[in-house]
């Protein structure tokens, strides 16, 4: 993983939130509070704005600063939560560089942060709907040793599946579980923020593969 | 900043509404004295509604002490933010850093109401959260009822109710509390039950007691209501 890469990956992050930023605060309106696309672009400007630096630090500074800045200028429960994600990658990080075969372990342990932050799992309309599915696909495509395009079509894919699981589910976290029943029938805004930001990902090792 | 002297557990009340959290601070204040630490965290970077990490994180830095600092948050992501912001602290620090999910105002004002009596840090938690171990006691008993009238302007308030609740532990016997013209018993060695009698000034609080000591017992009490709980009427601000 190169200083470069890392750049545009932040870049890409930066613009799919930014692009999508009332998309998610609409998605946020239906069931929450409204401010999931403001709060997220926010952090990730911040992010943008730091990424000559970043993009120097090595691979787990660079996660944990990353995780450290959506803490501080996201708010809410985002901040924490995808604070918790990035920062959790860092500490799973082996011998300080990011290689295919290490990412699913790394993705596994910021998932289990999210999980321990959020007090949530699988199925109760949230973020992990778009990542548990994700990993396990990036897991199987590595075990099948597949090529590096079929390995970001299938990750996209199986992330917009969970993502999309999230539309019957009804919440149990967060403020959208005061609606109960009523969450039901529109996608959870951090599931669709989690897609955006792994396709964002997909999209800048894509470039640099071309 | 005003210089607070650091020797009751500080409480941090954080709200997604900065208006929620220092009004609730300001009940706090008004019940408990300049005594008690307290801070207010509220809302988002622009002063929205929301929550910051950044902000909890220098609450808990202004208001640390040995005693420990109870924070009382709104809704489950001002829960989050509590957390992540405590691990930013020495080992040591968080381990005196309780987040509880007591009720926001209700719950911070008894917090701060035990604080100002000297309460330790569980005890503090435990009174925020309402827990008591009996609800009713004394129910059979046929004991010794004694009664007392209170003489002090603003009643069995939040330092006295700590120090009777104190004084009564220290006896063995069992002892129930209530005003003469209520019929339940309640256990006066609970800060909390002592304190929601409300008993104001003028009014004639029972006490009965059973076990060995339960007549020094009621006598100690009895003396220390009548006394006007040990304070000088003129210190009461």
């Amino acid at each position: 993983m190169n200083a470069k890469l890392f750049e545009l990956m932040i870049f890409e992050c930066q613009k799919i939130i930014n692009d999508n930023q009332r998309y998610l605060t609409e998605l946020d309106s239906k069931i929450g509070d409204a401010d999931h696309g403001n709060n997220l672009n926010r952090g990730f400007q911040s992010i943008y704005e730091l990424s000559s630096e970043i993009s120097q630090m090595s691979p787990s500074a660079a996660l944990k600063k990353t995780g450290m800045t959506l803490v501080m200028k996201v708010g809410g429960a985002s901040g924490p939560l995808y604070g918790s994600f990035f920062m959790g990658m860092a500490k799973h990080i082996k011998n300080d560089s990011i290689i295919l075969e290490h990412l699913p372990a790394m993705l596994w342990g910021g998932i289990e942060d999210v999980q321990k932050r959020g007090k949530s799992e699988a199925g109760q309309k949230t973020m992990l709907d778009t990542l548990i599915p994700a990993a396990k696909q990036l897991e199987n495509e590595i075990e099948q040793g597949s090529c590096n395009k079929d390995i970001i079509e299938n990750v996209v894919k199986a992330a917009e599946v969970g993502c999309e699981s999230t539309k019957t589910m009804k919440a149990l976290k967060g403020r959208a579980s005061y609606l109960g029943e009523r969450s039901i029938g529109h996608i959870d805004p951090g599931a669709m923020s989690s897609l955006l930001l792994i396709k964002a990902i997909c999209n800048s090792i894509d470039v640099k593969n071309e | 900043m005003t210089h607070i002297k650091k020797d009751k557990v500080a409480i941090v009340i954080i709200s997604h509404s900065p208006d929620v959290a220092s009004g609730a601070a300001e009940m706090v204040k008004q019940m408990s004295g300049q005594s008690v630490p307290v801070k207010a965290v509220g809302g988002d970077f622009e002063g929205g509604l929301g929550t910051n990490v950044e902000a909890i994180h220098r609450a808990y830095e202004e208001v640390y002490c040995d005693e420990g600092v109870l924070v009382i948050y709104d809704l489950g992501s001002a829960e989050m933010s509590a957390e992540t912001a405590r691990e930013f602290l020495d080992q040591e620090k968080q381990e005196k850093i309780i987040i509880s999910h007591a009720p926001l105002v209700e719950g911070a004002v008894l917090a701060g109401a035990v604080s100002a009596g000297g309460g330790t840090l569980e005890e503090v938690k435990s009174a925020a959260e309402r827990k008591t171990d009996t609800e009713e006691i004394l129910h059979s008993s046929e004991g010794n009822i004694q009664s007392v009238k209170i003489r002090h302007k603003i009643g069995l308030h939040a330092r006295p109710a700590v120090r009777f609740t104190e004084m009564a532990k220290g006896f063995k016997a069992e002892i129930g509390i209530k005003l003469e013209n209520q019929s339940k018993w309640v256990d006066a060695k609970s800060i909390v039950r002592v304190m929601s009698l409300k008993a104001r000034n003028g009014q004639i609080l029972n006490l009965k007691a059973e076990g060995k000591d339960a007549n020094q017992a009621l006598n100690a009490l009895i003396e220390f209501v009548q006394n006007s709980f040990g304070e000088e009427q003129s210190e009461i601000e």
